[in-house]
């Protein structure tokens, strides 16, 4: 009988490899499939005059033009204030820390509630913009409220890292130069941050273009204004499946060229460091 | 390198509680104060549901006062326990305007037929159909929509049998008690501005209503009235109890809901326009156990209970309409 | 002249010393990890801010808490060299070496001249138009020293330049210094844990001990070995 632990190599290694194998297959599979599957559902002809569906027109055309302002927004504020919020102390610190993270956990449909509660007409704020003529739900302004706070945290949680991390050897090198702290930031810490900074950019803008429950509840549903097209799936899956098909098919698209971009973009990074 | 690290400091902490501390107050404070009454205006007939003909206006039905029929002593009341040998689990798919009086129902049917328990999944009907179709396991379907049901019985889903005529709807505009968008009547749904909340054609309700103005386009009102009713929608929701919360918010001016929400809603939370009845649409529920069920003995039951007396006192508590 | 006296309560002790380094004068800091020598560095520097004291290069007032004075650092036009170069990875030699005079605003000839200057006293001429963060150690080193000349700074400080160098590199850097500082006359702190560099490039050395001078007088007077240090030191 051979004692325990002499099993020959060659098995041992052709089951090692077996059940890798299987592993990577499960959870490849897990992830594709379902993806493999909405392709397969509508061919191609309906695919392609869904396109044309007025619906599918102005929910693609939405949901773009609000998320590319989401993110320049989150961009052009969340960038300096990751910045300050690092490299300054400051009285309630740890509580804006907190609350940065604070989206993340909140599930997307109480956000919209909380929005709404806020900035609805009848809203703690909202009332006041109501008595000077600007409405805020319902219009496509409440949509880029919505994503801005269900997606910023991912960029500005990337930036207070990267920032955070940053060796300040090179802005104090920068300073004792004779660069001012805002040239400093500009010609020093963004360019050698940029690489992270845009895959949270990415990732930001992924997050602000599949928002659903928030825009919801507080943006309404309105084709053309708010019916971004996230939305434009939920309803569409009922009434017009092959319009639903085709927007979760474009959506599929655009995730996979957000996803390709990160990953060059942070394999580009790499080189640098 | 210089580290300039944050540590907890005794500060930050003291200002994290005063933070906490507010924001209970805040809820408290909240919670305490009731919105003020608003001034009602008086009613202008008795019955809720007047047919007025032709152009002159709808009046607002300012009372809270249920639709169904004054005599009620006799059938309230708690059900006799019957005890079956099929106890079991009832998974029921409820069309989302019964989202009230669900409660009420499981717990009747629990006293009824102790040992069976029902569990309702409640959202739109047509967000439960493509479910079922795409082979969620439920035991009873109840739809508030003929034609839904029609697809589903014609696809095979329902055990054909089964399926009855539960009860029925009509439809009703509701508006935030304080009227912020100051509407009198039907008519003034045209008005520039306002804000409507509907649900989206998908949705039975929101079939319902495209039909109920249809109807009030041809025989009072004309069809730029109604495309005007349109133009100032500003969400197609995809429940029905989505449009009342939008309403009760005070975010639109009017909604499209069923009568039985209005109904069932505490006092002052709405004022309502009804709609007259040659207008309306009679929205009718169904209910049936779907073929794919395992727990076909207390989903007998549950549908046995439902199209009782006691189910049906239930459902007319709640404002729904006994055929 | 740069005449420094500060005090800063740091974590482990306190930081309380004065001195003095004369124009053409390379003064070196010594002593173990963590005695203070960095930090001393930093505060002339503008990058940290003593407690008390004072802190003036050739009369300027550059510091002092009492009468809460304090020139920003971009304006103090001290050239500072970092224990790990630090030159801008993103950039090229060039670039690193223009940058002080880019944001003084100077010429694109005059740039031009002095980079050349500069890159063909660090013999890193070759190298101009590669990209900092693709050089070796030493090349690093260099390019950096040069950075901080380029801006003909008043106050020259070194923070442990020889560290990472190759021998090729060190004997540059020793040359250069030396012949810099005489030529232009500037005071210059230097910190070193090793006493044969001390003794290369010193015309005076101190040793700190938590935050406090030891000893201090010429580098040729220093034991070989520091007694009172613990790491890292190894005889000439």
């Amino acid at each position: 009988m051979k004692p325990a632990g002499s099993i020959p190599e060659q098995y041992r290694r052709t089951v090692t490899y077996i059940a890798a194998g299987f592993l990577i297959l499960s959870v490849t599979l897990y992830l594709a499939l379902p993806i493999a599957a909405l392709f397969l559902r509508i061919t191609p002809d309906l695919f392609f005059s869904s396109l044309s569906d007025p619906q599918v027109t102005s929910a693609l055309w939405l949901s773009l033009f609000t998320s590319v302002i989401s993110l320049g927004v989150v961009i052009l504020v969340g960038t300096p204030f990751a910045y300050v919020h690092t490299r300054c102390s400051y009285p309630g610190k740890v509580l804006v820390d907190t609350l940065i993270d604070l989206p993340l956990v909140l599930p997307p449909a109480v956000a919209g509630v909380a929005l709404l509660v806020l900035y609805g007409r009848a809203g703690l704020v909202g009332r006041y913009f109501s008595m000077a003529g600007i409405s805020i739900a319902f219009t496509t302004l409440a949509v880029i409220m919505a994503q801005i706070f269900v997606a910023s945290p991912f960029y500005l949680r990337q930036a207070k890292s990267l920032f955070e991390q940053f060796d300040l050897a090179y802005e104090q090198t920068a300073r004792t130069l004779g660069a001012s702290p805002l040239r400093t930031f500009l010609a020093i810490t963004l360019p050698l941050t940029a690489g992270g900074l845009v895959s949270g950019a990415v990732m930001t803008f992924g997050r602000a273009l599949g928002e659903f429950g928030a825009t919801i509840m507080f943006a309404g549903n309105l084709p053309g204004v708010t019916q971004t097209m996230p939305l434009a799936v939920y309803v569409g899956m009922e009434s017009n499946l092959a319009s639903g098909l085709t927007i979760s098919i474009l959506l599929v698209i655009i995730s996979f060229g957000i996803m390709i971009a990160v990953r060059l973009l942070s394999s580009k990074e790499v080189q640098h460091a | 390198m210089i580290p300039m690290k944050q540590s907890l400091t005794k500060t930050s902490l003291i200002l994290i509680g005063i933070v906490c501390v507010l924001l209970l107050a805040t809820a408290f404070l909240a919670g305490c104060t009731s919105t003020a009454p608003q001034s009602q205006t008086p009613a202008a007939t008795p019955a809720p549901v007047s047919a007025t003909p032709a152009p002159t206006p709808q009046p607002l039905v300012t009372t809270a006062a249920p639709v169904s029929t004054p005599a009620v002593a006799a059938t309230t009341g708690t059900p006799k326990p019957t005890f079956t040998p099929s106890q079991g689990n009832v998974v029921a798919y409820t069309a989302a305007s019964l989202s009230g009086v669900s409660p009420k129902l499981a717990s009747d049917f629990e006293k009824m037929y102790p040992g069976d328990q029902v569990v309702f999944n409640l959202d739109g009907t047509q967000a439960l159909k493509t479910q079922v179709e795409n082979g969620a396991y439920a035991d009873v379907f109840i739809s508030a929509s003929n034609s839904y049901t029609n697809m589903l019985k014609g696809e095979g889903y329902f055990v054909n049998s089964t399926v009855h005529p539960l009860t029925s709807n009509y439809v009703i505009v509701i508006l935030p008690a304080s009227n912020p968008g100051n509407i009198q009547s039907l008519a003034d749904l045209a008005n520039p501005g306002v804000k409507i909340a509907m649900e989206d054609k998908s949705v039975p309700a929101g079939t319902a209503t495209v039909a109920v103005l249809a109807n009030l386009a041809k025989s009072t009102y004309n069809a730029d009235w109604n495309s005007s009713v349109f133009k100032n929608v500003v969400t197609y929701e995809t429940s029905e109890p989505a449009v009342a919360t939008k309403v009760s918010l005070g975010e639109a001016d009017a909604g499209f809901v069923y009568e039985s929400t209005y109904t069932a809603a505490p006092k002052n939370t709405y004022l309502a326009i009804t709609i007259p009845k040659k207008d309306n649409y009679l929205q009718t529920y169904t209910i049936g156990i779907l073929k794919g069920s395992t727990s076909t003995g207390a989903s007998a039951d549950f549908e046995n209970f439902m199209l009782s007396a006691f189910g049906e006192q239930d459902l007319k508590d709640y404002g729904f309409r006994p055929l | 002249m740069l005449e420094a006296v500060i005090t800063k309560k740091l974590r482990d002790f306190t930081l309380d010393l004065s001195l003095k380094v004369n124009p053409g004068e390379i003064f070196v800091l010594m002593g173990t990890n963590g005695s203070g020598k960095s930090t001393t560095l930093n505060i002339i520097a503008g990058l940290l801010y003593p407690d008390s004291g004072c802190i003036r290069l050739n009369g300027t007032l550059f510091c002092k808490p009492a009468v809460r004075i304090d020139l920003p650092i971009e304006d103090r036009r001290i050239g500072y060299v970092f224990q790990n170069s630090a030159v801008f990875p993103h950039m090229t030699v060039y670039e690193n070496i223009a940058f002080g005079l880019r944001v003084r605003k100077f010429s694109r000839q005059e740039i031009a001249e002095r980079v050349e200057h500069l890159t063909g006293l660090m013999e890193l001429q070759d190298h101009a138009q590669v990209k900092a963060g693709n050089l070796s150690g030493g090349q690093k080193q260099r390019v950096a020293l040069a950075r901080a000349l380029a801006i003909e700074p008043l106050l020259l400080m070194l923070d442990e330049p020889f560290t990472s160098l190759d021998a090729e590199s060190t004997c540059i850097v020793k040359n250069l210094t030396r012949s810099v500082v005489a030529e232009m006359q500037i005071p210059c702190i230097v910190v070193t844990h090793r006493v044969s560099d001390s003794r290369d490039i010193g015309d005076r050395a101190c040793i700190l001990s938590s935050g406090k001078k030891e000893w201090e007088g010429r580098p040729h007077d220093l034991p070989d070995e520091l007694s009172s240090c613990k790491c890292e030191l190894c005889s000439g």
